[in-house]
């Protein structure tokens, strides 16, 4: 199953793929239409990861302990001799629909995914062909710029240095926290288009914690970083049924039921099984 | 109904932006074909639900070849750039949105070094002129396809959006190009042993069937690198 989203940049969007000196510059790629700035598809699925964990911990009213915090939020590693486990493998992939879709390592073991997250290509001239659109006819090198920040170091602004109870000793300080850097974005109003494949051994659970983790994400939709200085914010139409505009998201009823299947089973759940993406190698 | 007879095929991968993670650059059709048929007939191994009794036949719909290895060539294509790109993978704890559902009222956790340790992992990724990789094999066309449809995309990372493609084309063609073609040369692994001909082409510890990582699978190979 192939799904499609189209992100409108409701802010510029920062995603830094290299720094030189004091600026930093989007990720940019090489393609068969050419070099391309795009937002890597690895960072949506960190994203949906964070968003479905949250979904499930909320659901269960649970907290867990760093060796499930980690599978659930970043995915988890290998930390010794990898075993195949089949009763591992299944009562994870029974239990925890949301690993089973994302995968992840769980300590001796890998568990495959379901799913193959793609990249954010921007609606642009040189990708009309590659997303099969048909869209006004604009460079993305007019869709990006720079913008310069500054950091002044208020030790040293005479009104303020008078709340320090020793300005003097601040102003021959040697580590100075005076800044100035720059940061490549893209422009608001840009669109980006990506897919997303299911995989066809993917359950209506998985496919549930998926949209459920998407419905959780939009409700603060925002991409890429700075979000704190007003980066990143979007609004977004899928072929899915969900979507977002001007923070408001909306479901329709086939992936609203989904969800809320999701949502019962892990409800009925609750936490007895998070024993398995943690703690000894798994055991209760 | 008999089968079909095998005929010589052309495949051609259309791929969504031309780029794939490869380290050495060599992608095998009869090892995305074998992916395929566990993806069609035995999805469980693919989920690490593999039990010892479920050894059996891999039944790929290709010629097969002596050493139950399989008539199909290696993915030619012209390469426009290679790069050494980074994922990164940062565990964080401490995010403010984060923080609550971690159940841990005291304690360190590094990640700098250790279990948690955030790292940031190099592929060497290739470009492909027009995003088109050609394959050759000798088989049953319908059921070639039939399985290449299941495949979103080839070599590494697919799951970060690396060699998706697009679309899947086979057709029919003339000759058998699997071992031999007269523009690309050599076009599959070819073991040194069991060779009658001496190809240009570097020796080296390879993979003769899929899965083509497997240790057990390696043979001294001429390889079509």
């Amino acid at each position: 199953m192939k799904l499609r989203i189209e992100y409108t940049m409701t802010a510029p969007v920062s995603h830094i793929g290299e720094t030189a000196s004091t600026g930093s510059y989007f990720q940019t790629i090489k393609t068969k239409a050419g070099r391309l700035p795009i937002i890597t598809a690895n960072s949506v699925r960190g994203i949906l990861r964070d968003n479905g964990a949250k979904c499930l911990l909320d659901a269960i009213g649970a907290k867990v302990g760093k060796e499930a915090f980690n599978v659930l939020f970043s995915g988890g590693n290998l930390n010794g001799t990898m075993k195949n486990d089949v009763a591992k493998a299944k009562a994870v992939r029974e239990h925890f629909p949301l690993v089973s879709l994302l995968g992840g390592g769980l300590g001796d073991m890998i568990m495959a995914g379901k799913i193959a997250v793609g990249n954010l290509y921007p609606v642009c001239n040189e990708t009309q062909e590659m997303l099969g659109i048909d869209y006004p006819d604009i460079s993305w090198k007019n869709l990006i710029d720079e913008i310069e920040f500054t950091r002044a170091d208020d030790g040293k602004d005479d009104q303020l240095a008078g709340y320090m109870d020793n300005p003097e000793e601040e102003k021959k300080a040697k580590a100075s926290t005076q800044m100035r850097y720059s940061v490549q974005y893209m422009a608001q109003g840009t669109k980006f288009i990506q897919s997303l494949y299911i995989f066809p051994n993917a359950t209506e659970l998985e496919i549930g914690a998926l949209f459920a983790a998407f419905a959780e994400w939009f409700k603060i939709p925002r991409l890429g970083g700075m979000a704190s200085k007003g980066f990143g914010f979007f609004d977004a139409v899928t072929d899915f049924g969900i979507s977002v505009k001007d923070g408001r998201v909306t479901v329709d009823d086939k992936a609203a039921e989904l969800i809320e299947k999701y949502r019962n089973f892990v409800a009925v759940e609750g936490s007895e099984y998070l024993y398995l993406l943690g703690g000894k190698n798994g055991k209760k | 109904m008999a089968k079909s007879k095998c005929t010589p095929l052309k495949v051609t991968a259309h791929m969504l932006d031309g780029r794939f993670s490869s380290a050495d650059g060599v992608i095998m059709l009869d090892s995305i074909l074998y992916h395929a048929w566990f993806i069609k007939h035995a999805p469980h191994v693919l989920e690490g639900r593999y039990r010892p009794e479920d050894i059996g036949f891999v039944g790929l719909p290709l010629k097969q070849l002596e050493g139950n290895r399989w008539a199909a060539s290696k993915g030619v294509y012209e390469q426009t750039d290679s790069v050494i790109e980074h994922y990164n993978k940062r565990p964080d704890f401490f995010a403010g949105d984060k923080l609550d559902y971690l159940g841990m009222d005291k304690g360190l956790i590094s990640d700098s070094v250790g279990l948690y340790r955030a790292y940031r992992n190099p592929m060497l990724i290739r470009t492909v002129k027009d995003g088109i990789i050609t394959f050759f094999a000798v088989g049953h066309k319908d059921e070639v396809l039939e399985l290449l449809n299941l495949m979103v995309g080839m070599g590494k990372k697919v799951s970060m959006g690396y060699g998706v493609v697009t679309k899947w084309e086979v057709e029919d063609i003339d000759a058998d190009y699997t071992t031999w073609h007269p523009k690309y040369g050599l076009m599959r692994p070819i073991e040194v042993e069991k060779s009658d001909k001496q190809y240009d082409a570097p020796i080296m510890q390879y993979g003769v069937k899929p899965p083509y990582w497997k240790p057990k699978n390696l043979r001294l190979c001429y390889v079509p690198i």
